[in-house]
């Protein structure tokens, strides 16, 4: 059975609500342009998250990406808050390339493993 | 029947779905699995990553947040602003296409009503411009 194409990612009206969840003074909007570059960012954080993790584990020679490959890449990706570290995030920044990072931003570069390449 | 969910849940529900098929997509490309719990865990991250981002783009005194501010949150990762630049660019030239469109749609719409009455004076008009 044919399946029609679909383009995978986030819908505009999902990113809309999650938004407004957010919003807390409920006076707050996000223009329809906003919306849809939120949208984008973020497809490209999930995509960006599940590749580096997905790199970590196959540094490791495993074919099952689990939770700890993610949390061994997350302090890339987002910023931590806190100047330290725990010994395991150390450690494991190592084994992935490029990964010496300050983490005092919210997007961190490279930024690249998805982008570079093209969806 | 079950009761409505709240909209937290649903909404999360609705993140976890998207995430996973984007996870999915990631894992054919890559030639892994994740686990269930892998995709659980970015669906939080990514529900909770919306409101930084919220956070980061209140710091102007405005009451609607803009495409420019969404540009900021990418300002720390060349690639990526640059990605998300062209993405706006992209935007702000389909919302002029479509401007135009919609000025065409009314001026023919306006000529419509009006060239049953002023028909003979355009020809007239017209004459005298070929003359």
């Amino acid at each position: 059975m044919e399946r029609e194409e679909k383009a995978v990612g986030f819908r505009k009206e999902t990113v809309g609500r999650l938004l407004h969840l957010h919003f807390r003074d409920g006076r707050t909007r996000v223009n329809g342009d906003a919306q849809l570059l939120m949208m984008e960012m973020l497809n490209v954080f999930v995509r960006e998250t599940a590749a580096r993790a997905a790199r970590q584990a196959q540094a490791e020679d495993l074919g099952k990406v689990d939770v700890e490959h993610v949390e061994k890449v997350l302090p890339q990706l987002v910023r931590t808050g806190r100047r330290t570290q725990t010994a395991a995030q150390r450690s494991s920044m190592g084994s992935v390339p490029g990964t010496q990072q300050r983490c005092t931003g919210l997007l961190l570069s490279p930024y690249s493993f998805w982008i570079s390449r093209g969806p | 029947m079950a009761a409505a969910q709240p909209r937290p849940a649903r909404l999360k529900a609705a993140v976890h779905y998207t995430v996973g098929c984007l996870c999915q997509e990631v894992a054919e490309d890559k030639d892994v699995q994740f686990s269930k719990q892998t995709i659980a865990a970015i669906s939080e991250i990514t529900f909770r990553q919306c409101g930084v981002f919220l956070i980061l783009c209140r710091h102007a005194k405005r009451s609607t947040v803009t495409t420019e501010d969404v540009k900021l949150l990418a300002r720390r990762s060349s690639c990526l602003l640059k990605y998300i630049t062209e993405k706006s660019e992209e935007l702000a030239l389909n919302n002029m296409e479509q401007k135009e469109k919609k000025k065409k749609k009314s001026s023919a719409v306006k000529e419509g009503r009006t060239s049953g009455e002023h028909e003979a004076a355009v020809t007239e008009s017209e004459d005298y411009n070929m003359a």
